[in-house]
């Protein structure tokens, strides 16, 4: 079997790119860095698009990333279903601006930076990217000013939440941390897995996810366009 | 070659829609009544200035409009106002 090839999507002011990086490698991905530039096909099985501050997050978080040239071929990439998306912290926020997912992020209503380990319900283990998750709850670090997810009710199928906070920190809508889109090939999520994958940081629990996409990549349910 | 042309001046208006918390106007908000002014509600809003170079200004308000629609604001979370500041314009040169 050949190993499947993640790519890892670079912002000017992208900080998890690494631990994107390192976390994929450890599950047995083929990685690589595509700068924000890019305009070309994305040939991977998985893209990333990890957290940090694109663009400084000026006028207001990613939306000025979601004009990249790459983010182009990211939604073309998503239209044709060639693979699975997963966004994180800042990636999440530029996928709901992208209009990939639905809702916006907003302020914490603390108004405060939060960086803390959270405990996380799974609502829906029959995603692609969390088949393998056996257990009803995970630990992730959330690191966030902007992770108040909102949506209105109509715009969110029961379904779509995948991820919900077990003690809401930042005023979430129905305490929403990470989501799906309708065809369920992009994650969305505020929680960081690509922090939590060796013992030597303690956490292991981000692996599920990793573990789960890899799971679904390789099945025969997925069908690479 | 150079055409002729204006700029006009625009200011953009963000606002957080109805029933959108706004945690820095709500501590604001409190920091004033624990000063004791007769204050009833604080909304922080956004004001960005756009210059734009167009033939006139009904069409320098289009671009204005597309601009706040589509870059300035969210939908989900903000409503915004586009306003054109009156004698603004400078007369110039459009380049190529």
């Amino acid at each position: 079997m050949n190993s499947l090839k993640a790519a890892v999507i670079v912002f000017p002011g992208s900080n998890c790119d690494k631990d994107a990086y390192f976390a994929l490698k450890t599950n047995g991905f083929k990685v690589q860095y595509v700068w924000h530039d890019f305009s070309k096909m994305l040939d991977y099985d998985l893209i990333f698009i990890p957290g940090g501050f694109s663009y400084g997050d000026y006028l207001r978080v990613g939306v000025l990333a979601r004009f990249s040239p790459v983010m182009n071929s990211v939604e073309k990439y998503v239209l044709k279903k060639r693979g699975l998306i997963i966004g994180v912290c800042n990636g999440f926020q530029i996928l709901t601006e992208a209009g990939l997912l639905p809702g916006a992020l907003t302020v914490n209503t603390s108004h405060r930076f939060i960086c803390k380990d959270i405990d996380l319900k799974i609502v829906n283990n029959k995603t692609p990217f969390t088949n393998s998750i056996n257990k009803k709850i995970i630990r992730l670090p959330i690191a966030h000013k902007y992770g108040r997810f909102f949506s209105l009710k109509k715009d969110i199928a029961e379904d779509q939440i995948v991820l919900k906070y077990v003690e809401n920190p930042n005023g979430s809508f129905e305490d929403i941390a990470g989501i799906v889109n309708k065809d369920m090939n992009v994650f969305g999520l505020m929680p960081h897995p690509e922090r939590a994958c060796t013992q030597i940081l303690k956490n292991e629990d981000g692996n599920y996810i990793f573990r789960s996409i890899r799971r679904y990549l390789t099945s025969e349910q997925f069908v690479r366009n | 070659m150079n055409k002729e042309g204006k700029i006009f001046e625009f200011e953009i208006k963000v606002k957080l829609r109805e029933g959108i918390l706004d945690p820095q106007g709500t501590a604001t908000y409190k920091v004033l009544k624990r000063l004791n002014y007769p204050v009833e509600d604080v909304r922080f809003n956004k004001s960005i200035k756009l210059l734009i170079k167009e033939n006139n200004s009904q069409e320098a308000k289009k671009v204005a409009e597309e601009i706040a629609y589509k870059v300035l604001s969210n939908p989900v979370l903000e409503d915004f106002e586009v306003r054109e500041i009156t004698n603004g314009y400078m007369e110039c040169e459009i380049g190529e």
